[in-house]
């Protein structure tokens, strides 16, 4: 089913509908402990509640992973999607930047040894730039989108190994924000980067980009017997779909945690 | 003014079934609806136990909503549930996309049928239907445009195409007078194809009753003999072929004539017997009083109506008691027609007959139900404080079907409230109530007499306004309501019964 959800003066297209499995390509890796709950919540549901945003040009995963990738082992044909055209200047794409706590007086240059900090001026990090941040302000130099996440999983992995897991925000509220402890800023990707590496197989780090999809329909609960059938029949999945009655629900809405765009909930 | 919002609860433990859920907020519903808080939905997610409850109320009763959905939830589910910050504000504010449902199926008939001999093409027409039924709002109307079986970018462009021909002010979110002078003729026309198809056809019984034709009854007796759903639509359209042109047909006529449809339709399923045999079955039976037997006529059914609706004190009015007996004669078919092949007949003991009576009457009057556990007095002030919240709460309603949805909760509570003043046991129904009202006002204080008429008046007004409402249509019932408030308030400052 065609939705076009008014967003002031615009309007935002998507589409509720039934995917293959097969046909959808992940652009980030998944957690595995975050893999394994979602799959036991799965072997024991009756719906898949919220449908996986894909792009509707590639069906590349911008939201859902893991709720893919837990079907996809429980061996399920097919996931409900919402597409939207990533394309579309309305969806947004921020990366993920990494909080840690500092224990102790460790320097930044002690933490990460071996890798080329740049001290860079406060206020002139671009977008682009694989950053640290701690009291300083440091660049770390990279090639390619693929050679900048790379180095942040690795960076990612030799921070939390000292100071513990770290929390996650979005780039956009740190820069030019006061860091406490120490800030490992991701380069935020381009749309076309992303579905580049999707399209070679190129996972990138979990919690890599924060994709920001102004208006997304949740609660669809649809039967997961449905999904479970090797032929779906799409004009049943619509009709389905059609009965249900949505809220719009003005953000922010606080559940599982904060949703900064619009929802359309199939209560 | 009443506004939607999604309220989050997190349950302490998972609710011992999910009926337990159920209940519970079904029992909320009707605390609420008191308050004049409407309970519009709920859907609950097991792997966070959160329970979201979707709720129509004045944002000052927000807070005392949450409590008497959390009272709910513990008394009945047994799962303590804390109120959960779902917004800045505690509260999500939300909003309906959709229409409710009588409207949503007014449209969706009104997409699927012809809609030739308008000054609009029929994208316009529609999208126009949508328009003033969402409240005039064009983002709404474009939303929902797909659940209702139309092309949200045909919508849009079709309410542009209205706003250069003068008919909406899309700005502003206002019908202009084209439009409503078109939607004024077009509604009731299209509402006019859904009238039944066989009207005013009188039935005689072998007892001389007459009473008009009901496919709804028929339908009922054809399920209650056991006849497969499915013949069931076959037989009202070749019924209602049969019958048209007719003014009266005997009861044996048309048991005969579905009999024989039946017999056609399924020959080897013995289903016309069957039918035949369900609906004398009456005949067959009769119940041991004392040393005698009875056969359950009309007559013996009233009187034992009588007397179980009488039971709580209060005189329960004719029209109620028809209503009962007819039902309890259901009861009693259903009981002895499960032989597959008719039967030779049956005696029934008066108890047995009797727990059938009491267990039919909440179907007729849930007052009869609630009079066990409150008195008269209690009861129609619990009654007074619903009704007014009702009527309040459909004024301000801006969905046509739901707001004749709630107006008649509202007069129907209202009505009671006042029967139960005037010595009488309300029924379930608006109509009945309203008649038995009219023969009673002179046992009314007289402070009241002058009120309960207006009212009466009013609440029929209400009733007989259909759900689907034309524009003009939707001032009048608008009128008739906020008047309906008034006249009740006069009546509760009247009378100290009212609380």
């Amino acid at each position: 089913m065609k939705l076009k959800v008014p967003l002031g003066q615009r309007y935002l297209e998507l589409e509720l509908a039934p995917a293959k499995i097969d046909e959808l390509h992940p652009h980030e890796e998944v957690i595995p402990e975050h893999l394994e709950r979602l799959k036991a919540a799965f072997a024991v549901s009756v719906y898949q509640r919220n449908p996986i945003i894909v792009d509707s040009r590639t069906g590349c995963v911008l939201d859902g992973t893991h709720r893919w990738a837990a079907m996809k082992a429980l061996g399920f044909k097919w996931v409900a999607v919402c597409r939207v055209d990533y394309l579309d200047p309305l969806v947004e794409l921020d990366s993920w930047a990494r909080l840690y706590r500092v224990k102790g007086g460790l320097s930044v240059e002690e933490l990460l040894a071996g890798y080329e900090l740049e001290p860079a001026a406060p206020g002139a990090l671009s977008e682009r730039d694989l950053a640290v941040i701690a009291g300083a302000v440091y660049k770390v130099p990279y090639g390619s989108a693929w050679e900048a996440y790379r180095k942040v999983r690795e960076m990612d992995e030799r921070l939390s190994s000292l100071l513990g897991k770290p929390s996650y925000v979005a780039r956009l509220s740190v820069e030019g924000a006061r860091v406490e402890g120490v800030a490992l800023l991701p380069p935020r990707l381009r749309k076309e980067e992303v579905l580049e590496l999707s399209r070679k197989g190129l996972l990138l780090p979990p919690k890599s980009t924060r994709h920001v999809v102004p208006a997304r329909p949740m609660g669809v609960n649809v039967p997961l017997k449905l999904l479970r059938a090797d032929l779906l029949d799409a004009e049943l999945f619509d009709e389905y779909i059609r009965q249900k009655r949505p809220l719009v629900v003005k953000p922010p809405l606080l559940l599982d945690r904060e949703y900064g765009e619009t929802i359309l909930y199939f209560s | 003014m009443a506004q939607e919002f999604l309220v989050g609860f997190r349950l302490s433990e998972p609710p011992r079934a999910g009926e337990a859920l159920e209940a519970a907020l079904s029992e909320a519903k009707a605390s609420l609806e008191a308050m004049g808080v409407a309970l519009k939905g709920w859907d609950y997610d097991g792997s966070e136990r959160l329970l979201l409850v979707h709720i129509s109320a004045p944002p000052e009763l927000l807070e005392r909503a949450a409590e008497g959905i959390a009272r709910a939830l513990s008394g009945t589910a047994g799962a303590e549930a804390r109120l959960e910050k779902l917004s800045r504000d505690t509260f999500a504010p939300a909003r309906s996309a959709v229409p409710s449902q009588p409207v949503a199926g007014f449209l969706l008939r009104a997409a699927s049928g012809g809609l030739e001999g308008y000054p609009l093409g029929r994208d316009e027409l529609l999208a126009l239907l949508l328009f003033y039924f969402v409240g005039c709002d064009r983002e709404r109307a474009i939303l929902a445009a797909p659940f209702l079986g139309l092309d949200s970018d045909t919508v849009k462009d079709a309410l542009d195409g209205l706003a250069s021909k003068g008919y909406v002010d899309l700005a502003k979110g206002a019908l202009l007078k084209p439009a409503e002078r078109l939607l004024n003729a077009a509604i009731p026309a299209l509402r006019a194809r859904a009238s039944r198809v066989v009207e005013g056809v009188r039935v005689v019984d072998e007892e001389g009753n007459v009473e008009v034709f009901s496919a709804e009854k028929l339908a009922a007796s054809l399920y209650g003999s056991g006849v497969p759903q499915s013949l069931i639509p076959a037989i009202l359209d070749s019924l209602s072929a049969s019958l048209r042109g007719r003014s009266v047909v005997s009861k044996r006529a048309l048991v005969a004539m579905v009999s024989a449809l039946l017999e056609d339709l399924e020959p080897d399923a013995g289903a016309g017997v069957r039918f035949a045999s369900y609906v004398y079955a009456l005949d067959r039976v009769y119940v041991r009083v004392g040393a005698s037997l009875s056969k359950p006529r009309w007559s013996f059914l009233r009187r034992l109506s009588r007397e179980v609706l009488g039971e709580r004190g209060l005189t329960p009015p004719p029209r109620l008691v028809e209503l009962h007996a007819e039902l309890l004669a259901r009861e009693v078919r259903e009981l002895v027609s499960s032989a597959p092949w008719g039967f030779e007949g049956r005696v029934l003991e008066l108890e047995e007959v009797k727990r059938l009576a009491e267990l039919a009457a909440p179907k007729v009057s849930v007052a009869w139900l609630e009079l066990r556990s409150a008195s008269a007095g209690e009861l129609a002030s619990e009654y007074w404080s619903r009704g007014v919240s009702g009527v309040r709460a459909a004024a301000e309603s801006s969905d046509c079907a739901e707001r004749k949805e709630l107006a008649l909760r509202g007069v129907l509570l209202l009505s009671s409230a006042l029967l139960l003043l005037a010595g009488a046991l309300p029924s379930n129904f608006v109509r009945v109530n309203l008649g038995a009202l009219r023969s009673r006002l002179s046992k009314l204080p007289e402070d009241v007499r002058i009120g309960a008429s207006r009212l009466c008046t009013l609440s029929a007004a209400v009733a007989r306004s259909p759900a689907i409402a034309a524009p003009r249509e939707s001032r009048k019932l608008a009128k008739a309501l906020g008047e309906l408030a008034e006249v009740a308030e006069r009546l509760a400052s009247a009378q100290r019964f009212i609380a």
